[in-house]
This record gives structure tokens, C-alpha cells and sequence, in this order.
């Protein structure tokens, strides 16, 4: 009996806590049962025939050798026993039960761990992609702002190069080959071709004999040609009605600086030609 | 006086407001007229100002292909800023910016000088290698 109630000690499992009565668990159950099944076996007779105190189980078997009458202890000890052990079996097959529950258990946990790495994998590699994919439309949409803004900026080829014509010839951007300090050819409109435009003849219209040999007469009082002649340098040729320029004139209050206060006796008006002394009067 | 010759349902007026004004921002091109606005006192008018600031319509390429003097445009951009008007009422400013203009409109001619001479150079060393 000491060495299977050994032997039962090492198939403990630990099972799970409910469904006892008392709530304990099962290895606690069969602990106890245990207990108690030892206790019993250990139950000695004091008083024998014999000279020494002996145990149940010698009782028993000398009992059933002799024949002897027992007593109500024994027979009380021995059902107690056998109900002890009952229970004690049934325990073991639960336990039993228990452990095969267990081991599924923890194969089906192995499952979804495995899952769910294969999950956590897969989402790695979804984030991959999904950022490989944002990178690709986000440099996609840039490139197409870039083509939308060339689109928009595109300028004929052909009027670029007018245009880069028309700024040469005249000497506008570029100085003229023979040009050595004392001529009067400069990269901006001069004195005299400002006051010989038209802005330069709008307030003095009757004053012809300011510009006497240039002709600005035809500009003079406002009127306008039926065909601007392109007279001076920066005057427009080719001028389309409808490029007008925008309309915001009532924003603000203006005269034309500057040139109706002109006179050719005004030294102090920017002259190209001498060396500039400042008017020290403003 | 450009104002009032802006009449918008009249064609005649509008192109004379166009080259009026054409012919206006050019003439932002002469640093000389530049100082003699600045002198006058027109960069402190409220008005004046918002008319600088209205030509830069200029810049789109549908107006300036009209420009003869592109010049005037960078000239109207630094226009927009007051440090660059007050510093207009000097004669020194305004004659610092004459000269740098008219030596960078020398530019390409230097250039093409200095082109000319290597090439004649060049021509030169060949001959005599050659001989």
C-alpha cells in the first residue's frame, strides 16, 4: 500500500479548480483522499491477542485465516476504506481525464501561436507593401503637379525667340558693340524718349516745341492713332484689344508723375548725360 | 490722370491706358527717374504705392512680351519694398545702380570681346605653328 499510494503521489496532475465540492482542486482532492487512505491503513487494533499493536491490513488478514468475530471498528474502518478508495479511483480517472483535456489544450494553444505569428507576418508584409505603394503614388502625384505647372508655364518656342530678337536689335539688354562712355545709349528708356512718349506729351499738348525734331506730335493731346506707329523703342507693336491690361484703376488715385512738371530748363531732372547732382532740395 | 482716361466700355481708352502704362514701367528702368521720383516724395503716397504694386501685372508673359526693357521689371519688384524707396532719395544709390546697369549691359559684348580675342589668339598660334 506505501508504494502505490507512492506511485498514485507521482501521477499528480494539476487539474483544473472547479466542479469540487468545497471548490478544491483536483490534485488537492486526491492529496487528501490519500491522506485519509493512509490514515486508515495505518489504523492499528491496540488491543490484540497478539503482543504488539498491528495494523488493519494484518488484522484483516489474520481475521480471515481465523475467522475471527470482527468488531464494528474494523468493519466501520474497512468501509470507510473501501469508500475512500472508490473515491480515490474515481479521482484518478478524472484526473486522468483532466490531463488528456490539458495536452489538447496546450496543442491547440501551439496552433495559435502558430497563427498567429503567420498573422503578425502577414501584417508586416502588408505594411510593406502599403508603404511602398504610398511612396509610389505620392512621387506619381508630384510628378504630375510638375507636369500640370510646365503645361501651364509653356511658351512658344517661336515667341521666345521674337521676343529674344526684338530686345537685341535694339540694343535694350545688350550694348552695342561700339558703345564707349560719352554715348548716350543706355539699357533703359532716356530722358528724351521719355518726354517724346506718349506719357511725356499727354499733359503738354499744345507745347510742341518741347521735343521741336521729334515726332511726337501725332501722340500729342491724347489722340490716338488709327495705327500705332511704332515710333520708339518701347512702344508696342503689335498690340491685341483684348490684351488689356487688368482694371484697377479705381483702386487708387493717380497723375502721371513727374512729366507734366518737366521742362527742359529743369536741370535738376535726371540728366544721363552730366554728373548727377542731387537736388538737395527735398 | 490715368485714372481718368480709364474708361472701360471704351476700346479707344483702354489701349491709350495700356501703352501709357507700357510706356510707364519702362521708364521704372532709369535709375535717374527713379531718384526723381523718390525726391518729389511720390514713394510716400499711399496711392502711388498701390499702383506699383497693381503693375506688376507686367510681369505675366501675355504682358511682358511687350517690353522693351525688360530691365524695368526687376526694378519694379525691388519697387515693392519701402527700404529700397527710401534709399531711392540718394544720388549716390541712384548713380551706384546706373553704373552696375550699364556695366551689366556691357556684359554679353565683353563677353563676345573676350571670345574674339581667344579665338584671335588662337589663330594666331596656329599660324605660326603651322609656319
Amino acid at each position: 500500500m506505501a508504494a502505490s499510494s507512492s506511485g498514485e503521489k507521482e501521477k499528480e496532475r494539476p487539474g483544473g479548480g472547479s466542479g469540487a465540492a468545497g471548490g478544491n482542486s483536483t490534485r488537492e482532492r486526491l492529496l487528501s483522499a490519500l491522506e485519509d487512505l493512509e490514515v486508515l491503513s495505518r489504523y492499528s487494533h491496540r488491543e490484540t491477542f497478539l503482543d504488539h499493536p498491528v495494523e488493519l491490513i494484518e488484522m484483516l488478514a489474520i481475521s480471515r485465516n481465523q475467522k475471527l468475530l470482527q468488531s464494528g471498528e474494523e468493519n466501520q474502518v474497512l468501509e470507510l476504506l473501501i469508500h475512500r478508495d472508490g473515491e480515490f479511483q474515481e479521482l484518478m480517472k478524472l484526473a486522468l481525464n483532466q490531463g488528456k483535456i490539458h495536452h489538447e489544450m496546450q496543442v491547440l494553444e501551439k496552433e495559435v501561436e502558430k497563427r498567429d505569428s503567420d498573422i503578425q507576418q502577414l501584417q508586416k508584409q502588408l505594411k510593406e507593401a502599403e508603404q511602398i505603394l504610398a511612396t509610389a503614388v505620392y512621387q506619381a502625384k508630384e510628378k504630375l503637379k510638375s507636369i500640370e505647372k510646365a503645361r501651364k508655364g509653356a511658351v512658344s518656342s517661336e515667341e521666345i525667340i521674337k521676343y529674344a530678337h526684338r530686345i537685341s536689335a535694339s540694343n535694350a539688354v545688350c550694348a552695342p558693340l561700339t558703345w564707349v562712355p560719352g554715348d548716350p545709349r543706355r539699357p533703359y528708356p532716356t530722358d528724351l524718349e521719355m518726354r517724346s512718349g506718349l506719357l511725356g506729351q499727354m499733359n503738354n499738348p499744345s507745347t510742341n516745341g518741347v521735343n521741336g525734331h521729334l515726332p511726337g506730335d501725332a501722340l500729342a493731346a491724347g489722340r490716338l492713332p488709327d495705327v500705332l506707329a511704332p515710333q520708339y523703342p518701347w512702344q508696342s507693336n503689335d498690340m491685341a484689344v483684348n490684351m488689356l491690361p487688368p482694371n484697377h484703376s479705381s483702386d487708387f488715385v493717380l497723375e502721371p508723375p513727374g512729366h507734366n512738371k518737366e521742362n527742359e530748363d529743369d536741370v535738376e531732372v535726371m540728366s544721363t548725360d552730366s554728373s548727377s547732382s542731387s537736388s538737395d532740395s527735398d | 490722370m490715368a485714372a481718368s482716361v480709364a474708361m472701360e466700355t471704351d476700346d479707344a481708352g483702354n489701349r491709350l491706358r495700356f501703352q501709357l502704362e507700357l510706356e510707364f514701367v519702362q521708364c521704372l528702368a532709369n535709375p535717374n527717374y527713379l531718384n526723381f521720383l523718390a525726391q518729389r516724395g511720390y514713394f510716400k503716397d499711399k496711392a502711388f504705392v498701390n499702383y506699383l504694386k497693381y503693375l506688376l501685372y507686367w510681369k505675366e508673359p501675355e504682358y511682358a512680351k511687350y517690353l522693351k526693357y525688360p530691365q524695368c521689371l526687376h526694378m519694379l519688384e525691388l519697387l515693392q519694398y519701402e527700404h529700397f524707396r527710401k534709399e531711392l532719395v540718394n544720388a549716390q544709390c541712384a548713380k551706384f545702380i546706373d553704373e552696375q546697369q550699364i556695366l551689366h549691359w556691357q556684359h554679353y559684348s565683353r563677353k563676345r570681346m573676350r571670345l574674339q580675342q581667344a579665338l584671335a589668339e588662337q589663330q594666331q598660334h596656329n599660324n605660326a605653328s603651322g609656319k
